[in-house]
This record gives C-alpha cells, sequence and structure tokens, in this order.
C-alpha cells in the first residue's frame, strides 16, 4: 500500500551529513571517460543529485559508450535516465487491460523469481523480506501453504515489523475460510505486537481484523488517540482513520464515520481511498471523487467509482489494473467478470478475468463455476462442462457455491439441447436456495432459469414470467440487469 | 584568484631548492583539496608534485561569521597535521602511502598574504581512474595487485593507530611502476596527533561513507567507529574496481526509496531487513561484473565481509575469536594476495 513503508515518526534527529557533487562534475569536465562519469553517477545518486544536468549529459555517455562500460555503469545511467523503472509502477499498470491481461498473469516468470529468491535465501536465510516476497509468488501461482508457511517464517523472524505483519495480515485475510484459522493466528500477533500501539499502520491493520471478525478492537481508543495526537501525518493516519470510520459507520454512527473519513481524504492512499469508495456507497453523504486525489494505484477506488457512475467498461480496466496490483486477490475478479458477464454480457470479457484468476486460484469452485457459466451463456456447453469437470469430488466450498455449481450444470444442460434434465438442475437449486433462505441468490437462480425457458419458449414460460414480475430489486445491478434482460426477451418472443 | 601569493608560484626556485615548472589547474587527487593549489616542481632532475596552502580561498570559503583568526588556525592545522602525520607515517615504514617529502614555506613578497606554506610529494601517474578500463575483459592482475598495495597501505596505517576516512578511487595514487598509494592523509585521524577534524563524526568524503553515517546512526566508540568506517571503504574501493560505481551507488540502486538514507526518518533497527535486502541485490549485482569464474566467489565474499551495511557484522568473522578486532585488515590482506597471485598465474599461464 502506498506510504505504509514511511517511518511515521522522526527517530533520528541527528541530520544525515550533506553532500554537493561539484567536485566530480570538475573532474568529469577534465576527464572525459567512462570511468569518472560513472563516478559522477555513482555520487549523483548517493547525493540525490540525479536532475542535475551534468549528471544526465554523464549517463548519457555512459550510455553512448556502452561497450567501455561495466554491466553496473550501464544499469546505473539507464536507472539515472529513468529508463529501469524502479519504483514509478504507473507506467507499467497504465499498459495493462483485458486485453493484455492474458500476457501479464504468465506463470513461469512468477516461478523464476521463487528460483532467484530461494538462491538469495540460501545466503540470507534469516531475511524475512526474502520470505514476504516468495510468499507473495506463491500466493500469485494459488500455492496456498507454501505461501503461508513462508510467511509464517517471516513473521517468526520479524513479529514487530510493519512490512511483515501488514503483508501477514493480507495474506491471513485472503486465505481465511470456515477451515482456517488463519485469522485469529495473525489477529494474536497483531494484538501481542508492542508495535500496534505505536503504529498507525499496524493499529489500522488490527482494528480492521477485529472488524473482519466482528469483534470490537482494544484499539480503537488508541487510534483515535493517535490521530489526534497531532504526531503523525495524515498520510500515516489516513488508513487509521478510515478503518475507524468503517467502524463508526457500520455501528450506525454515521456523523462520526464521516469525520473519520474526512480526516482520511486530508492525504489518502490507494487502500483508505477504496475504504470511503465503498462507504460512500452507504452513507450517501460521504461524496468522494478518487480521481480527484494524486493517488498512484489507486485502481481499487477508481474501479468502485466507475462502477458506482455506470462508467462499465472504465471498471473493467481498471479491474483489470486492480488485479495485475495484486493478482493474488480473487475480488476484482469476481468483480470483473460479473460485470463483464451481467451487466455488460460480454462473455468474453468475462472468460479472460477467470482465466487470469484461475492462475493464482487453481482450483476454486466459484471461479470454475463462474467460468462454465460464461462459456455456457456464450453457447460453449461442452467446454462449460469441461470446466466444472475439473471440480474434484474432495473440493472444500460453501453452500452457496453448491447452489450456483447446479444452477450452471442447467445452464450447460440446456444450451446442450437436454431441457429436462437442465430444468430438474435449475429447480433443484431454486429449491436449495429457498431452503438456504438466500433470497437473492434465488432470485438469481429464478431469473437465470426463467430466460432459458424465455429462450426456448416452452410451455412452462407463462408460470415462470409470473415468478419473475414478483422479484423487485432496485439496488442489486446483477438482478435488476437480468430482470430487465428476461423482461426484453420475453417481449421479443412474444413479438415473433 | 591569480592575485594570491599561493596562486603565483610559477617559475619560482623555492627556498628548498625545488623549481617551480607548471601549474596545476586540476589534478588528480585534488579533491576536498579546494584550498589549495598545485604545482610541479623540479629538483636535480626529479619531478615532483606540490600543493600550495591556498589561505586566501580558505578566507573565502570560511563560514561567514567565522573568525579570520580562526580561519587561518585551521588552515594552519591543515598543513602541520598532514606534515607530521606525514613523518609519522615515514619514521614507523609505512610504504604504501603518498607521504609529504618536503613541507616548507615560501614568503612571496606583494601580496596581502605573502606566506605560503607548501607540500612536496612524489609525482602519482594519475588516480586509478585513468588506468581502470571496462572495454576489455578486465585487467584482475592489475585491479588486484592494486587492491593489495592498498590493503598493505591501509594495515600499515592501521598498525601506527591512524585511520584514513577518505579512502575512494581519486585518492588511489599510481605511480610509473604501477605501484598503487593511497594518497590524500588531509581526511585521516590519528590517535597521538591531534588533527583538525579528530572530533567529528566522519571525515571523509559522503558520497563514500558507510551506511550507518548516510543514515545517521553511528557508533558510539570511536575507535570501532573509525576503523568500521576505513573497513567498508576498502570494500567500496573493490567494489568500484570491479563495477565502476561506488558500494553505496549500488545499495542505493537496489534500495526502495521509503528506505534510502534521504528519506528514512525511523530506527536503524526497523531498517535492517531492508538494507540486508539492498545489500544482497548488490552483491548479486557485483557478482554479475566479474567474468573470472575462479574469483567470482572469493571477491563476493571480500565485498560481503568488508561491506555488510551493519557495522557488528563488518570485518573478518574469525578476527573476533583471534585478534579481538574484526576490523583487523591482516586477513584481508591476505585474501588479496592470494587472489593476485591466482589472478597474475593466470596471466603466465596464458
Amino acid at each position: 500500500m502506498l506510504g505504509e513503508l514511511n517511518s511515521f515518526q522522526q527517530e533520528n534527529s541527528i541530520q544525515r551529513f550533506e553532500s554537493n557533487i561539484d567536485e566530480y562534475i570538475i573532474d568529469w569536465q577534465i576527464n572525459k571517460t567512462v570511468v569518472h562519469a560513472a563516478d559522477l553517477l555513482s555520487a549523483a545518486i548517493v547525493n540525490s543529485k540525479r536532475e542535475n544536468k551534468f549528471v544526465i549529459e554523464a549517463a548519457n555517455f555512459v550510455l553512448s559508450n556502452k561497450a567501455k562500460a561495466s554491466i553496473s555503469q550501464i544499469s546505473l545511467a539507464n536507472q539515472i535516465l529513468s529508463k529501469e523503472i524502479i519504483c514509478d509502477l504507473s507506467t507499467i499498470y497504465n499498459q495493462v487491460s483485458l486485453d493484455t491481461l492474458p500476457s501479464l498473469i504468465d506463470p513461469i516468470p512468477v516461478r523464476n523469481k521463487i528460483k532467484e529468491t530461494k538462491l538469495l535465501l540460501l545466503n540470507y536465510p534469516a531475511n524475512p523480506i526474502l520470505h514476504v516476497e516468495n510468499s507473495r509468488y506463491y500466493s500469485i501461482l494459488g500455492q496456498e501453504k507454501n505461501s503461508i508457511d513462508s510467511m509464517k517464517i517471516a513473521l517468526h523472524l520479524a513479529p514487530n515489523n510493519r512490512f511483515v505483519l501488514r503483508c501477514a495480515t493480507r495474506l491471513f485475510a485472503h486465505y481465511e475460510n470456515e477451515k482456517n484459522e488463519y485469522l485469529d493466528y495473525i489477529h494474536n500477533i497483531l494484538r501481542r505486537s508492542p508495535a500496534t500501539k505505536f503504529d498507525p499502520w499496524l493499529t489500522s491493520a488490527e482494528i480492521s481484523i477485529s472488524t473482519i471478525r466482528n469483534r470490537n478492537s482494544k484499539f480503537l481508543k488508541t487510534g483515535i488517540d493517535l490521530i489526534n495526537s497531532k504526531n503523525i501525518s495524515p498520510l500515516n493516519f489516513t488508513e487509521l482513520a478510515s478503518s475507524i470510520g468503517t467502524v463508526e459507520l457500520l455501528d450506525g454512527s454515521q456523523k462520526k464515520s464521516r469525520e473519520f473519513f474526512n480526516k482520511a481524504l486530508i492525504n489518502p492512499n490507494d487502500n483508505s481511498l477504496a475504504q470511503i469508495e465503498w462507504a460512500s456507497n452507504r452513507d450517501k453523504q460521504i461524496i468522494v471523487n478518487p480521481s480527484n486525489f494524486n493517488v498512484r494505484m489507486n485502481f481499487e477506488a477508481l474501479t468502485l467509482d466507475n462502477f458506482h457512475n455506470n462508467e462499465y467498461n472504465q471498471a473493467l480496466d481498471n479491474a483489470a489494473k486492480w488485479f495485475i496490483d495484486m493478482p493474488f486477490s480473487k475480488r476484482p475478479i469476481m468483480f470483473g467478470s460479473n460485470l463483464a458477464s451481467t451487466v455488460l454480457k460480454d462473455q468474453s470479457k468475462a472468460i479472460s478475468f477467470l482465466n487470469a484468476g484461475l492462475v493464482s486460484h487453481p482450483n476454486d469452485p466459484q471461479l470454475i463455476n463462474n467460468l462454465a457459466y460464461s462459456l455456457a451463456l456464450d453457447n460453449r456447453p461442452n467446454e462449460a462442462f469441461e470446466q466444472l469437470n475439473k471440480i474434484k469430488n474432495d473440493s472444500e466450498y460453501n453452500e452457496t457455491t453448491q447452489i450456483c455449481l447446479t444452477a450452471t450444470k442447467g445452464l450447460a444442460l440446456f444450451r446442450s439441447g437436454l431441457i429436462d434434465a437442465g430444468r430438474n438442475f435449475y429447480i433443484d437449486a431454486i429449491e436449495q436456495s429457498k431452503q438456504m433462505k438466500n433470497q437473492e441468490l434465488n432470485w438469481i437462480a429464478i431469473l437465470n432459469y426463467a430466460r432459458e425457458e424465455v429462450r426456448i419458449n416452452s410451455e412452462y414460460v407463462a408460470s415462470i414470467m409470473d415468478a419473475v414480475s414478483k422479484i423487485n430489486v432496485l439496488d442489486n445491478i446483477v438482478i435488476k440487469t437480468l430482470k430487465n434482460d428476461i423482461i426484453e426477451l420475453h417481449k421479443k418472443s412474444k413479438e415473433t | 584568484m591569480t592575485d594570491n601569493a599561493a596562486h603565483n608560484l610559477l617559475n619560482l626556485t623555492l627556498n628548498s631548492g625545488w623549481e617551480v615548472i607548471e601549474k596545476i589547474e586540476k589534478t588528480d587527487n585534488q579533491t576536498g583539496a579546494f584550498f589549495s593549489v598545485c604545482y610541479l616542481v623540479q629538483k636535480d632532475n626529479e619531478v615532483c608534485f606540490l600543493k600550495a596552502f591556498d589561505f586566501a580561498k580558505f578566507l573565502t570559503i570560511a563560514v561567514p561569521g567565522t573568525k579570520i583568526v580562526d580561519v587561518m588556525n585551521d588552515m594552519l592545522i591543515a598543513y602541520k597535521y598532514e606534515r607530521d602525520l606525514s613523518e609519522h607515517c615515514k619514521n614507523k615504514k609505512v610504504d604504501k602511502v603518498a607521504f609529504v617529502k618536503v613541507a616548507d614555506e615560501e614568503i612571496v613578497p606583494g601580496y596581502a598574504i605573502t606566506i605560503v606554506p607548501y607540500l612536496i610529494f612524489d609525482l602519482a601517474e594519475g588516480d586509478i581512474r585513468k588506468k581502470l578500463d571496462f572495454s576489455i575483459e578486465l585487467d584482475y592482475a592489475l585491479r588486484l595487485k592494486s587492491l593489495h598495495d592498498i590493503a598493505v597501505g591501509l594495515k600499515q596505517l592501521h598498525n601506527i593507530e591512524v585511520t584514513h576516512q577518505d579512502l575512494k578511487p581519486s585518492n588511489i595514487l599510481v605511480y610509473s611502476n604501477n605501484e598503487s598509494k593511497i594518497g590524500d592523509l588531509g581526511r585521516s585521524i590519528c590517535k597521538s596527533i591531534d588533527g583538525p577534524y579528530n572530533k567529528q563524526i566522519f571525515t571523509g568524503d559522503c558520497t563514500y561513507a558507510p551506511p550507518e553515517i548516510m543514515y545517521g546512526y553511528w557508533e558510539k566508540d570511536w575507535k570501532k567507529r573509525v576503523y568500521a568506517t576505513d573497513c567498508y571503504l576498502l570494500g567500496s574501493l573493490i567494489a568500484f574496481y570491479f563495477t565502476g560505481i561506488s558500494m553505496n551507488a549500488l545499495i542505493r540502486k537496489h534500495i526502495p526509496d521509503s528506505f534510502s538514507w534521504e528519506q528514512w526518518t525511523g530506527t536503524y533497527a526497523d531498517l535492517v531487513p531492508y538494507l540486508e535486502n539492498a545489500f544482497a541485490s548488490a552483491l548479486i549485482e557485483f557478482e554479475n561484473n566479474i567474468s573470472r569464474v575462479d574469483l567470482k566467489k572469493d571477491l563476493k565474499l571480500l565485498i560481503e565481509r568488508l561491506c555488510n551495511p551493519f557495522p557488528d557484522k563488518r570485518g573478518h568473522p574469525k578476527n573476533i575469536a583471534t585478534i579481538g578486532n574484526n576490523y583487523n585488515m591482516e586477513r584481508f590482506v591476505t585474501i588479496l594476495d592470494l587472489l593476485k597471485r591466482r589472478a597474475e598465474l593466470r596471466i603466465k599461464t596464458f
């Protein structure tokens, strides 16, 4: 997250030595050699004088005399001239789109990165950052156990390091499900860490985890005190303020929540902006436009903002960037594929998203289901069945996913011409969702089933359309779109 | 600039018998010597290098508000220190350091400040930067011979309780017999001589300063601090010989901006994993510059030990047990000698 690596307090009171590079410039002017140019470049990068015109001249000199330069001299000259992008990833992200997504999710470079990190670990086995990096790479490849193991090693090596703790929090929250106790594990570590009391980035993480777990955070007051202390810069408390704002919003204290969100917006980062964008959909008095803030890589916030403003194609492109920023996360994939499949009715885009997501979540039943759903809607039922067959019998998934899988099988059967079998599966799904008392799911199943009956103009159209007319959801765009599409389809079928 | 005595020594025969034959506008080994003017001098067919102390320049670069007598005093201390230190080294058989041959003063009438103190040194061919060539396969034997000379010089200085503090490519002088010597003792610290910089935390060029200094966290123990600094500077020199850039540049290339010395304001302890990570990447980059497989591992290990960003981990690990001083140069001299011989043998077998 942007800003999370900064130190939030002025710890070293002694000023660093300042140095100028004049003598290196004189040397370079007298001796126009690659060695003298590189000596000047060394001095420039060390003393933050990259913009100096003589430094730029020297960098160009090195690059135009590559045959006389070493690997490091060439690389340094490139870095000085910003040809090697180290920190500003915006250029890379700006090239991300749904079309380029498949090439960006190639697992081979990720595997190579794991190899490189492992080699480094041979020499630096106690470096927690390397273990965190490996954990991230494993998570991109969907190797949950390896990812968790690497992160646990990092936590043991640096239990109070902010970077490690926050990466671990994200990872454990990402892999959390009913079968594991990851949230409990990381929550305990966060609560015990002495740094959580003083570091707003950690206090914020603890409050967020408490919120996910529906617990009251014992650091809430500490967090409020930290924000009001005036010792911490707005960028350093932005996430803390948005976390507390969220707690207040969920508790129904909208006025208080707005106060905290306003504080978070003084100098937001990508995470706090996304949080506030989410909140703005719950409290209409919170007005935020992510484009008004100079925050890099705020793709999640932009995606949500585009979506709320009905800019669906832009939302899709930003969801692709959001995924590349967080390739281990399922949320941008689910969001992008649902939007493409249902609202935009563009199954090829939905399929692109889902294929990308399956790299990091290779056996995820929900993603496989959605892929099969899009393939079936695209009249490719055989491919849909191929996907559905990938779900192993011993796969663990929840009841909702089970109902979705049943309905998707019904859809694929309908599109294969096996109407009765398809109908049976749909009726099963509708019944199960009713028993589960999940009304939204029930309506989605009814609407999908209705569409298939209308498409073939079966004898059941009248009764199913009656059920459709009883569905009245205005704030769920998926249900609303599905319903409107069916009414339109029904109207057309009657006309013909 | 030329209306002061230090700038007008050309064609004079000095009281010491040396004839000033050429004024050098800017030379190698002159960095950090803004307040000196350099000449070539000749006596008995021997050409040497003269460094004249420029009082007027001292006055112009003095911090506003500083008393002129204090400025004069600073300059005199600087002159006297370099002279005495050279004498100290000469008497202790230090032969890998460029000393002062003659220390004297000349009175040049007709100027506001007529006295010009000067120092005369052996004339070098230039600093090491002129000898390093990255266009062909690196000349490992030449590089390692020079590094061995420097390590020996540093060991000799340490033996007489002098730390150089300003070891960098421009201070490595190469002579016609291919011998390298450490130049510019002006920034060094000697335990037994009261120098101008003895009370400073770091006296050398900040561009080459070790990471703990760059980040503003230094060892309180004076002795440990200055020896750890020399250790790092030797490692940085090795890095420069084979990559053409300094160790600080290598580290800075690999450390994210948030953790750079310009931006970081947190504790040094919090920095450990990130700095270690950058150091590991810097070592890999260093290794990628070495084409000789038989030298690669040893050179990397040398840098790893000499340049460790954490002073406690710096130096040869065996030194702690046997000698009690991590930063003792003895083992590094031996390793460089071995590598030098290995590189030379390879040349002879061709």
